[in-house]
């Protein structure tokens, strides 16, 4: 999965020299264990690297400055040149040395044409209430729905404000781009890409619907955003149960927080039940959805039985 | 039991092949079954390539883990058909239509005749024609 960054979430209060800040390397390390791949847009490279240039610049005059006082006490010292001695860091160097691929995204004119669009017209993802019509932002956003749409799906790390309200949900949920504001939510969304939470998805997307039309507090824009501890079992007559802990967005800025007995047969879910639900720290009903009759019966499992059976005799 | 898989053959023994306390059966449609023989009965986990009934699994990109007790024990792939120990620290096993290969060890045209166990699998290495190890529940489903 790509995982795109905002200079927010590459933040550092001073200037970083050969290595990241250990809480973001420990992601990054992840990411590389787990084929991730880190996309910068190039307007998030540049105001980091602007950032990184003031506290160079800092460093360089702390150095200028003892430089001038050593001379006016006529303190012998060899000579250095600041700018050679500090210097900015290479964010896509440092990013690579992790191990972890890094790719550099320029925003293309069809980018800052919508995102001009969207900032003139103060419409979605800008929160109503926010004052200033965040270029910048707005540019970040485009491009990271452009490469989850390209890509299939994608991260964009980032606690903006314009990024993670609500009202970008349905735009980031059909371009397939989930929205983490920290590392240990991204590092939950990745349990959406195993192949049991592929499965779990795929039968819960075909009764979306019914899950849309139901007592949980998912409204359109709603989406699937992790799925954890996925526990199958085979029934008799080719039932499969799964049991998990299940987490969405509920379309409306919230997170929801549920356990899912999920009984399918043939890719296609039987009934539903998510149960010990919390949304915003508060327990809401259990909630069973029934989508079909579940009496079926597998004449491949009584195949295999009698095979097994008849070399056991 | 009178069983060929994996090109060897084997004649009256009682488990063809035991992977530390499991025993391992190749059905005539090229099927494996994976029997837990650690309790007192055996309990199938794996009938026929595919999870048994009532046995916790999760899906991995090659087959699935079977969970015993809230352990990853092995997996199972089922096309390659390879079982591979997890918490279990066995060497990987693979059933093709020429051999079974156990670790780097491949087995490929032999004949065992009347033993407990035909090739037998354990934390300490691997053997042709031994005795049914103690206290393995009966292999009876």
């Amino acid at each position: 999965m790509k995982v795109i960054f905002d200079t927010n979430k590459l933040y550092a209060n001073s200037l970083i020299k050969d290595r990241l800040p250990i809480h973001l390397a420990e992601f990054l390390v992840i990411c590389m264990e787990r084929g991730h791949e880190i996309i910068l847009p190039l307007t998030t490279l540049l105001e980091f690297n602007n950032k990184q240039l003031e506290f160079a610049n800092k460093e360089r005059k702390k150095l200028e400055d003892t430089k001038k006082n050593l001379s006016i006490y006529q303190i012998k010292f060899e000579d250095f040149d600041s700018k050679e001695l500090v210097k900015p860091p290479d964010l896509v160097q440092l990013i690579n040395k992790i191990g972890v691929t890094c790719e550099v995204v320029e925003p293309l004119k069809e980018d800052f044409d919508i995102a001009h669009k969207k900032a003139c017209l103060k419409i979605s993802p800008l929160p109503p209430e926010k004052k200033s019509n965040e270029m910048r932002d707005l540019v970040i956003w485009e491009i990271s729905l452009r490469v989850a749409k390209e890509h299939k799906g994608a991260i964009l790390m980032s606690e903006d404000v314009v990024h993670t309200h609500h009202r970008g949900d349905i735009e980031a949920d059909k371009n397939g781009l989930i929205r983490c504001k920290s590392f240990e939510r991204a590092l939950e969304a990745f349990t959406i890409e195993t192949e049991s939470a592929k499965k779990i998805k795929s039968i819960l997307d075909k009764v979306w619907d019914r899950i849309l039309e139901s007592d949980l507090p998912i409204r359109k824009g709603g989406k699937i955003v992790s799925i954890l501890r996925p526990i199958f079992q085979n029934t008799n007559f080719g039932v499969v149960v799964v049991n998990c802990d299940i987490s969405f967005i509920t379309g409306d800025g919230k997170t929801l927080l549920s356990k899912l007995l999920l009984n399918y047969y043939n890719e296609e879910a039987i009934e539903i039940k998510f149960y010990e639900n919390i949304i915003e720290g508060e327990s809401l009903d259990d909630t069973s959805i029934k989508i079909k009759d579940q009496f079926v019966f597998n004449l491949d499992l009584d195949d295999r039985e009698s095979s097994l059976r008849e070399l056991l005799k | 039991m009178n069983l060929k898989m994996g090109s060897q053959t084997f004649q009256n023994v009682n488990v063809p092949l035991l992977w530390g306390k499991r025993a391992v059966l190749e059905d005539s449609k090229s099927r494996v079954s994976i029997i837990s023989l650690e309790r007192e009965k055996a309990k199938v986990e794996v009938l026929g390539n595919e999870p048994a009934q009532g046995i916790d699994y999760e899906l991995i990109g090659n087959g699935f883990k079977i969970i015993i007790d809230g352990v990853e024990l092995y997996s199972f792939d089922p096309v390659n058909k390879i079982i591979t120990g997890l918490e279990l620290k066995l060497p990987e096993c693979q059933i093709s239509s020429t051999s079974i290969r156990v670790g780097s060890n491949v087995f490929s045209g032999n004949t065992v005749v009347g033993a407990g166990v035909g090739i037998i699998v354990d934390e300490n290495g691997i053997g042709m024609g031994a005795p049914l190890p103690e206290g393995l529940a009966k292999l009876v489903i």
